[in-house]
């Protein structure tokens, strides 16, 4: 299996400037109401005192593709190379992670471009389920409800069908 | 220039000032050939290209410190600030020679909790305008849908507890007035705000409007700068009062959410 690639945000550093949303529309020429990745605003609020959370938070969507195409190249992703406060970095996740541990504040994502699409079609893994039966059956003309499944309430209700009209 | 600005004839703003100069005044803008030249004379001060610049996006330059030391504040590169006295001066000398105070001092401003408390039963919350967004600079960038999309609507900042006060709730359409005019905006909640405090964006006007008379791009609609007054200015004449003004708040019933979908078709690319 290929090399997990993911992005390691230091979200510490994150202004909130927006260059990677806007980058990345340009980069994949995304329309308005489409993006690739979004920043979380995360407060102000008050955690006690004079103490306020107050974080940004870059997250890519289900329309990140990790810029295959520029990484294909040799180039980091769109994102990376325009972040402002130098807070992104792009690489095999197994080298971010060690990154990660340096110090806290940082966030590793592994985006899925298209998840139901890159799924692929749903395959069953349980080997135990099996087909219904043909089995013939007979039309009747009323069904039988329970409210609130009590059973003194009971009732049956007739179905007008077309050859009673 | 870059992909970024390049739309349609437009012009980054760089190319744009080495045109007219050198229409207007050619004597000055000789010695640029091409806007590279000059974006690297007046951007990097020749240290650097903007070819180079552009490939790594930022550059931190490296900071020096206790220039006054070292003599690099000065043009004679002696020690000391460049000031005439060649010290921090609290007390302003060139001020002084122009016959202002050269001393710092406060003025109270002319409508506010101190000085108007009479108003405040009619505008009881003091009006602050003009906080950047990162999406525009003053009343550009309105007409870039990516731009735009950031930031659609002309947002009101509000004190939760003030809001919840005023039976304001998050994205409610809100009029804010005073004795000049008002405006309408959409009311952000938001502890960055004090209780007493109104914030406005600034520098609204709807490029996906109407431009023709009466509309003018709605610019009238949700304008801050209705509520403040001409000539209302400091001791030096600088500036105008966009930041100490009173005012007061209400939510409204309308909804004047932007379309962004119209905004994309009227003006995005035309390769988009």
């Amino acid at each position: 299996m290929s090399e997990t690639y993911g992005l390691l945000i230091d979200y510490e550093y994150c202004t909130g400037c927006q260059s990677c949303v806007v980058s990345c529309k340009e980069e994949h020429n995304y329309p308005v109401g489409k993006w690739g990745i979004r920043v979380y605003e995360d407060g102000p609020w008050n955690i006690e005192g004079d103490m306020y959370n107050f974080n940004y938070i870059p997250f890519p969507t289900d329309l990140c593709d990790l810029c295959a195409d520029r990484t294909a190249k040799g180039r980091e992703p769109i994102c990376v190379h325009h972040c402002l406060a130098n807070c992104m970095v792009y690489g095999p996740v197994k080298e971010l992670a060690e990154r990660m541990a340096s110090k806290p504040k940082q966030v590793l994502w592994v985006p899925q471009y298209k998840p139901l699409e890159a799924k692929g079609k749903f395959v069953s893994k349980n080997e135990k389920r099996r087909s219904a039966a043909a089995i013939e059956v007979k039309a009747v003309k009323e069904f039988r409800t329970a409210a609130h499944r009590i059973d003194n309430r009971m009732e049956l209700v007739d179905i007008k069908t077309k050859d009673d009209e | 220039m870059n992909q970024a600005f390049t739309t349609g004839e437009c012009l980054s703003d760089i190319e744009a000032c080495l045109k007219i100069g050198k229409r207007l005044n050619p004597h000055m803008f000789e010695e640029y050939d091409d806007y590279h030249e000059f974006i690297d004379h007046l951007r990097l001060s020749r240290k650097m290209k903007f070819e180079d610049a552009k490939k790594q996006v930022t550059i931190q330059r490296d900071v020096k410190y206790y220039k006054y030391e070292t003599g690099d504040l000065r043009l004679d590169g002696q020690p000391g600030f460049n000031t005439p006295t060649g010290r921090i001066e609290l007390y302003s000398t060139v001020f002084e020679q122009f016959g202002e105070d050269p001393l710092p001092y406060y003025m109270e401003p002319q409508y506010s909790p101190q000085s108007t408390p009479e108003l405040l039963e009619k505008y009881p919350f003091v009006l602050t305008t003009g906080a950047r967004t990162y999406a525009f600079f003053h009343s550009e960038n309105r007409q870039v849908p990516y731009c735009r999309e950031l930031n659609p609507d002309p947002l009101v900042e509000i004190n939760p507890k003030t809001a919840k006060r005023l039976g304001i709730i998050d994205g409610q359409w809100c009029e804010v007035w005073n004795q000049f005019g008002s405006a309408k905006l959409k009311a952000k909640i938001s502890e960055i705000v004090d209780e007493n405090t109104i914030h406005c964006q600034h520098g609204w006007w709807f490029p996906e409007e109407d431009g023709s008379e009466p509309n003018l791009y709605g610019t009238f609609r949700s304008n801050v700068n209705n509520l403040v007054p001409h000539f209302h200015i400091g001791k030096l004449g600088f500036g105008a009062p966009f930041k100490c003004l009173l005012c007061n708040i209400k939510p409204i019933d309308e909804n004047l959410d932007t379309d962004m979908n119209e905004v994309w078709e009227k003006f995005k690319r035309e390769d988009q």
